[in-house]
């Protein structure tokens, strides 16, 4: 993040220069990577959702860099893979991009899919969404420390969105990290997850902050400790201790990018990560990042690559059984 | 509140708005009548369109949208037999057998006057009672879901048209259906054989397309067109004893709809299945039920509409969605800058108070336009039906598609439409089959989080004292009439066969 | 026997099979997990079940009743109404089809091999052709997706249908898919802003 104003910059200028070029209106493939005509934006889950929230906004950030007409397009089912399974078969072609997260990287470790995050080109992660443990207002709990002793020798019921979201993989690495056990129960949205704790009906949740943030406010739910490396810098939020500071060694972001398809060149790569180093500079990006309370912290291409070869490897030793 | 309500009407009654109100119903009237396209993608598709307006009008925009789609879809399903929304499809069963007798304008004309009082009535208690009442449907968790599924799928034996075992096992066939993919909580994939597709399982909107809509247009050309329905004007018009008789269900669906409307989860189509399955119990008129009967249109229309406005409850009041199209629109006021959550009424006296006037505004409009148009739609009728069956051939596998942008969706309508057009040359109740499989997600989800609550038990149903009084009721639902029958059989054999009153006679014709 | 009948059978036979296979299905996924909580092949194999079973049921209704009469059961359960013509009176059920009610008018079952005309003078023999012409064309405009498009593969088939199947003239017939397809265009794509296929055309 230090070094990226001269890049930045450079992307900038080579990006206005694409948009004359596309707006002049040539339909022929631009030599330097730019993509032919328009393009897609595609979102695996259904309208409304967080997925889908993010594509949008990064589609029109990008439209607005580049001067492209970008449509989104959804393609839901089967968690994701429906949607990943379709851009599988558009490899080759870069006027394809994809609104990814973590869903990329829990499919092909917990199902039976052809698709690995190898088979893509990464182009642009956004930031990161860490999760906080949350519970009742009158719960007797004011720490995750807390919980996690309650739960070594009473049921502590936790509600999780679903077999493989970012909740479960929290819970999971709570347990084997401190030796406890947490009774699941399973839901299949944030919205849902945050009905029952309202209700009573579960006794613990972890949610993303744009999920609960609300309710923090109002006063119906308060967090225990935020799942995150560092505290974060919203005010809102800003009181939470990590799970680390109070002895829970566990971390564990839900990025938020877009890729590319695989088997697209070298020039075009460049050209789609130059656009994102231009969306990083727009307001349109920080007011997406801070309205969803995401931790801003954008990488591209092969650092992105990294990333996600980190995190597969973190998600094995999940969900290895 | 009265403070509020004139903050409401000033806010609502600008020029701007108004228009953009009257644009939204109009919108998703048209998007109603495209088989498949519901409220839900509707909204969801139309959101970029609303960027550049104020908060408030893009809202009260895509508010209109949302309750003009129920409207649009009720047009079809009486017509054509083509239900644009699983909430929409009891209503075939009554309003396309009163189109075929010549009373399309009726059917129309009530449910548009069904909706409205529905929505009256719904939006005067989300007004009043919103927050008390949101906390209380809280109180719904995963225990009381499972019982509300069990009394659910209790009613769809009144269902059966038919033999009462082929109506069970439709609505079974339909949960089978809905068993397809991965179901809550676990990571396994049921019966998709390596297709990738099937994944998500089957979604009930193709079933719903192929089943009704081609499933008729195949029935149809093998039993030969029919003379196109001539009819007086005057019989377009909706009578003064079919008023009189809607009134009882409108208010019933009304009720069943709001209260079920409320609850996360349950939804908009459970209520009208319910409203038809109750009413079809307590009418003096059962018989008529399935042949045409005014009942059978004004009780789940009403319902549905109710349900819809009641969806508002806990969205508005508590900032969790009550329903798909709900969850849709809190997104959006994200996208304007607004922090949906249980401190909305506070927070946003002007958005929400504006919000909740324009919903009156939008129904009163809504009403308006539909009334003195049914007549004119059911004039669609007159399209001869070898143009009529190619256009709905189109609109059902363009709306497929844009549902889910594939082409694996337009070959499901296909194949359902087959299996529809079967089914009905068979005398295979299909309403339980679209009961069953949307139902069914929803019933899994609660058996699995209730024997996870339970620790595999499921004494805890009967822990909670809601979830009694709603296992109480279905009890009564199924031993009730049964008693009810005995009785009555033994005080007269021939009670089966009522003698027709005058109203029927004139239903019939 | 008619074909209704034996139609009604096999169907039984069908529902039978997918039932028990879908019992076996969801035993193999795990009726319950650990603990005894329910598990991803309850439903399957609960639903197969209840289906297999009243496949059963139905078939063997179908092959013990010869009367169309309404069992006991089902008058107590008040699930059989009798069925009324258009003038309000009470006729029986359908011979020929055991324990079925048709809802609402189509109260007789046309017999396949009889030779009443619908109002253009088609027998039933042509309107079963017919079924299959229109079955056939789906299918094909379903492959013409591919190469010409969603829109032209579909108005093509108005069309066709219109002036082939159903002997409609063909510039009326040329008017109505038409404006057919620009109103779908207009509704779907222009304003839903939905990415229909193009084909290998890729004209609209």
């Amino acid at each position: 993040m230090k070094s990226r104003t001269p890049l930045a910059a450079a992307g900038l200028a080579a990006v206005s220069l694409f948009a004359l070029t596309a707006c002049s209106g040539s339909a022929e493939p631009a030599a330097d990577g730019a993509p032919s005509g328009n393009v897609t934006m595609v979102v695996p889950m259904g309208a409304g959702g967080g997925s889908d929230q993010s594509g949008r906004a990064i589609a029109s950030g990008l439209e607005e860099g580049t001067g492209l007409n970008i449509s989104v397009e959804n393609r839901e089912g089967g968690s994701g893979a429906v949607g990943y399974s379709y851009f599988l078969s558009q490899n080759g072609k870069s006027n394809y991009l994809l609104a990814s997260e973590t869903a990329l990287l829990a499919l092909p470790v917990t199902q039976d899919v052809e698709f690995t995050y190898e088979d893509f080109t990464p182009i642009m992660k956004l930031g990161d969404d860490y999760t906080l443990l949350v519970v009742a207002p009158d719960a007797p709990y004011e720490t995750c420390s807390d919980v996690v002793d309650a739960a070594k020798d009473e049921r502590v019921v936790a509600a999780v969105s679903g077999a493989t979201s970012l909740d479960e993989i929290v819970f999971t690495l709570v347990e084997s990290d401190q030796d406890v056990e947490f009774d699941r129960v399973p839901f299949e949205s944030g919205s849902e997850v945050l009905t029952a704790l309202l209700g009573g009906q579960i006794d613990v949740a972890s949610l993303n902050p744009s999920e609960v943030i609300a309710q923090l406010e109002a006063g119906d739910l308060k967090a225990l400790c935020a799942f995150s490396e560092e505290r974060y810098e919203y005010d809102a939020l800003s009181e939470i201790p990590t799970a680390k500071e109070q002895g829970i060694d566990v971390a564990f972001a839900q990025y938020r990018g877009f890729i590319a398809p695989g088997g697209i060149t070298e020039d075009q790569t460049q050209y789609w990560i130059e656009a994102g180093q231009a969306y990083e500079k727009s307001d349109a990006y920080s007011e997406y990042i801070e309205s969803n309370y995401l931790q801003a912290n954008a990488v591209y291409g092969d650092e992105f690559s990294e990333y996600l070869a980190g995190n597969t490897a973190d998600l094995e030793v999940v969900f290895a059984e | 509140m009265i403070d509020n309500l004139i903050l409401g009407f000033s806010t609502a009654f600008t020029a701007e708005n108004l228009l953009w109100c009257f644009i939204g119903v109009l919108l998703g009237t048209v998007i109603g009548l495209m088989p498949g396209l519901g409220s839900t993608t509707g909204v969801a598709i139309l959101i970029p369109l609303t960027l550049t307006l104020e908060p408030v009008t893009a809202l009260i925009m895509l508010a209109g949208i949302y309750y003009g789609a129920q409207y649009g879809g009720t047009i079809t399903s009486v017509l054509i037999s083509t239900p644009g929304e699983a909430a929409s499809v009891v209503t075939t069963l009554d309003g396309y057998q009163m189109a075929k007798n010549g009373k399309a304008g009726s059917a129309l004309a009530i449910s548009a006057i069904g909706s409205f009082v529905a929505a009256i009535i719904s939006l005067a208690l989300l007004m009043a009672l919103a927050p008390p009442l949101a906390d209380l449907a809280l109180n719904f968790g995963p225990v009381e879901n499972l019982a509300i599924m069990i009394l659910g799928l209790i009613i769809v034996v009144s269902f059966a048209g038919g033999a009462l075992s082929r109506g069970l096992m439709m609505a079974a066939a339909g949960l089978l259906i809905s068993t397809v993919g991965v179901a809550t909580g676990f990571s396994d994939a049921r019966f998709t054989f390596g297709n990738i597709n099937l994944l998500g399982g089957i979604p009930f909107i193709e079933v719903m397309i192929g089943l009704f809509a081609i499933g008729e247009v195949l029935h149809q050309i093998r039993m030969g067109a029919d003379a196109p329905i001539r009819t007086r004007f005057r019989d377009m018009v909706i009578s003064r004893s079919e008023l009189k008789r809607s009134a009882g269900p409108i208010l019933r669906g009304s009720g069943i709809g709001f209260v079920l409307g409320i609850l996360p989860g349950a939804g908009s189509t459970l209520a009208s299945f319910m409203a038809y399955g109750i009413e079809k119990r307590v009418s003096p008129r059962k018989a008529m039920f399935g042949k045409g009967a005014i009942e059978g249109v004004a009780a789940p229309e009403s319902a549905n509409n109710a349900a819809a406005n009641a969806n508002f409850v806990p969205t508005l009041a508590l900032g969790i969605p009550g329903g798909g199209t709900t969850a849709v629109l809190l997104g959006a006021f994200t996208i304007y800058g607004l922090q949906p959550g249980p401190r909305l009424f506070e927070t946003q006296p002007t958005l929400i108070w504006g919000l909740l006037v324009s919903f009156f505004i939008g129904n009163v409009m809504l009403l308006v336009l539909n009334l003195p148009l049914a007549p004119v739609f059911a004039q669609m009728l007159r399209i001869p039906y070898g143009y009529l069956y190619p256009i709905i051939l189109l609109t059902s596998f363009v709306g497929a598609y844009s549902v889910s942008n594939n082409m694996f969706s337009v070959l499901l309508v296909l194949v359902f439409g087959i299996i529809g057009w079967i089914m009905k040359e068979l005398d295979l109740p299909m309403a339980p089959l679209v009961l069953g499989l949307v139902l069914g997600p929803l019933f899994e989800k609660a058996l699995v989080q209730t024997s996870a609550l339970g620790q595999g038990s499921f004494l805890i149903l009967l822990q909670s004292p809601i979830s009694v009084v709603v296992l109480l009721f279905a009890v009564a639902l199924m031993v009730g009439p049964k008693i009810a029958a005995r009785v009555a059989v033994r005080r007269s054999p021939r009670t089966a066969r009522t003698p027709i009153t005058h109203d029927e006679r004139e239903d019939a014709r | 026997m008619t074909v209704a009948q034996r139609g009604g059978l096999i169907a039984g036979v069908v529902l039978a099979i997918l039932g028990i296979a879908a019992v076996v299905g969801g035993i193999g996924y795990g009726v319950t997990v650990e603990g005894g909580e329910i598990g991803p092949g309850f439903l399957p194999a609960f639903s197969g079940g209840l289906v297999a079973l009243f496949a059963l049921l139905d078939l063997i209704g179908r092959l013990r009743r010869r009367t169309d009469l309404p069992t006991q059961a089902e008058l107590i359960l008040d699930t059989v109404e009798p069925v009324r013509t258009e003038h309000g009176g009470v006729i029986g059920h359908t011979p020929g089809d055991p324990g079925a009610v048709s809802t609402g008018t189509e109260a007789f079952h046309v017999p396949d091999t009889g030779d009443d005309l619908d109002i253009f003078g088609r027998t039933q023999k042509q309107r079963n052709r017919m079924l299959a012409v229109v079955l056939g064309l789906v299918v094909a405009a379903l492959v013409a997706v591919q190469l010409v498009g969603f829109l032209i593969a579909f108005v093509l088939l108005i069309f066709v249908i219109a002036v082939v199947v159903e002997g409609r003239k063909v510039i009326p017939a040329a008017i109505v898919s038409l404006a057919t397809g620009a109103v779908t265009y207009a509704i779907f794509v222009a304003l839903l802003r939905v990415p229909l296929p193009q084909g290998l055309l890729g004209i609209i």
